[in-house]
C-alpha cells in the first residue's frame, strides 16, 4: 500500500487529468457550436423555399389570353363557362385571340347558328337556306387555294357542352366534327370576321 | 465535530493544508470501508483515491447537508458497487493474495486501534453484507443512524431493522463481549 504522500500525489495527479479531459470535451463541444448553430440558421432560412409552392402551372393566374395551344387543346379555365377562340394568318400575320366576353361569345355563336344552320351546342347540322349545295353529303370539300395566300381562321367555340371547331379558309366554313363545308357569302364572311377580327383582317 | 465540514470549507477557500487533514481523518478509514465491498485493499485504496479526486475535481458538489464523511463514504460506496459490477475476473496468484492479506491486515490495525472493535470486525465477516454494512458505519465509523441510512441509500427505520437483526447475530457469535460493544 502506498504511504501519504504517495497518495496524495495519486490524487491530484488524477485529478489534473480529469481536469484536463473535462476541458478538451468543453472545447471540442464550442467549437462545435457554431457550425450547429450555422447548420440550424441554414435550414430555417432555406426551408420555406424548398416547401411546394401552393400556385401550381396550372392555376387560373398564370393563364394569359393569348393562348398558343392547338385547338383540340380544352382551356382549363374552370370560371369561363363559354368562349371563343380565334387562331390564324390574316393580313397582318399570325394571330391569336381568346374572347371570353360573354356578350361577344353569345354574339359569335348565334351568327355561326344562323350562317352554318348549326346548333353548336347540340353539334347536329343543319343545311342553311343561303348556303350553296353540296354535291352530295359525303363529298370532300374542296381545299382552299393556298398558293394566292388567303386568310385562314380556326375558330373554336367552348361551351359547357363541349368545343366545336370551324375553320375558315377564304370564304369557305368547314365544320372539323363531320367534315361539311359551306360557301360564305361576302355579306357572311364580312359579318363573321367584324365580330372577332375587327383590327387585324379586314381587306 | 463537524466531521471534516469546516476543514473542507478551509480547502475551498485555497489551504492545500487542509485537504492532508480531511485525509489523514478518512483516508484509511474508506478503504477499510470500501474492502467489505470488493474484499481487495489494493483495489479498494485505488478507489478511495478515486473517491478523494472526486472532492477536488467537483469541489462545489458537496453542498454541506451532511457530514464530509457521510459524503465521501457515499462516494466510495457507490464507486466500490460501480467496480464490483465491471470487475473482471482475475486469476488468482498466491504471492497478491499474501501481500493483500498483510496489507488488509496493516489497515486493520491502523483503522481499528481497539482490540475488541477487532474481534467483532472478525465476526461481523459472518453477517450478511448489508447487516456488517450498517454496523460498520454506525459503531466503526461513529455516523448517526440517519447518516448511515443515507450512505447506504436506506432509511432510517430499515438500518434500524438491520442493527437490531445484527445485534443479535452477533450475539449468538461473540457472545458478551460482542454485546457490550454493541
Amino acid at each position: 500500500m502506498k504511504d501519504f504522500q504517495e497518495r496524495k500525489a495519486e490524487i491530484f495527479r488524477r485529478s489534473e487529468k480529469r481536469i484536463a479531459q473535462r476541458r478538451r470535451r468543453k472545447r471540442a463541444i464550442m467549437s462545435c457550436l457554431p457550425l450547429l448553430i450555422c447548420i440550424a440558421v441554414l435550414s430555417a432560412v432555406k426551408l420555406p423555399f424548398l416547401t411546394v409552392h401552393k400556385d401550381g402551372v396550372n392555376s387560373p393566374s398564370e393563364q394569359t389570353a393569348i393562348d398558343t395551344v392547338s385547338p383540340s387543346d380544352s382551356v382549363s379555365d374552370a370560371t369561363v363557362s363559354s368562349a371563343v377562340k380565334i387562331q390564324g394568318d390574316g393580313y397582318s400575320g399570325f394571330f391569336s385571340e381568346v374572347i371570353e366576353d360573354p356578350e361577344k361569345v353569345e354574339n359569335i355563336k348565334s351568327v355561326m347558328e344562323e350562317i352554318c344552320g348549326t346548333d353548336l351546342s347540340s353539334g347536329k347540322y343543319e343545311a342553311p337556306a343561303g348556303a350553296l349545295p353540296q354535291p352530295g353529303g359525303n363529298a370532300v370539300p374542296e381545299k382552299p387555294d393556298e398558293s394566292k395566300s388567303t386568310p385562314s381562321y380556326t375558330v373554336t367555340v367552348i361551351s359547357p357542352e363541349g368545343e366545336k371547331v370551324y375553320r375558315i379558309s377564304g370564304k369557305e366554313l368547314t365544320n372539323e366534327e363531320n367534315g361539311s363545308q359551306i360557301t360564305l357569302t361576302d355579306e357572311q364572311l364580312k359579318e363573321i370576321t367584324s365580330l372577332f377580327l375587327s383590327n387585324r383582317m379586314m381587306p | 465535530m463537524d466531521n471534516g465540514a469546516s476543514s473542507y470549507r478551509r480547502f475551498l477557500d485555497g489551504d492545500e493544508s487542509a485537504f492532508d487533514e480531511i485525509m489523514r481523518e478518512m483516508f484509511d478509514n474508506l478503504v477499510f470501508f470500501i474492502d467489505r465491498y470488493v474484499h481487495d485493499v489494493h483495489a479498494a485504496e485505488d478507489i478511495a483515491i478515486d473517491t478523494f479526486s472526486d472532492l477536488v475535481v467537483n469541489r462545489r458538489r458537496y453542498n454541506f447537508k451532511v457530514t464530509l464523511k457521510t459524503y465521501v463514504f457515499m462516494l466510495g460506496r457507490s464507486r466500490a458497487l460501480n467496480y464490483i459490477k465491471h470487475r473482471k475476473i482475475l486469476t488468482f496468484e498466491e504471492l497478491d493474495e499474501a501481500e493483500n492479506i498483510a496489507d488488509r491486515e496493516t489497515l486493520e490495525e491502523t483503522v481499528l486501534s481497539d482490540e475488541l472493535k477487532r474481534t467483532v470486525n472478525a465476526a461481523l465477516g459472518k453477517l450478511p453484507e448489508e447487516m456488517h454494512t450498517a454496523v460498520h458505519l454506525v459503531y466503526f465509523e461513529e455516523l448517526t443512524y440517519e447518516e448511515a441510512a443515507k450512505v447506504m441509500k436506506k432509511n432510517r427505520k430499515q438500518v434500524d431493522n438491520l442493527l437490531y437483526r445484527a445485534k443479535k447475530e452477533l450475539r449468538d457469535i461473540l457472545g458478551k463481549d460482542g454485546e457490550e460493544l454493541l
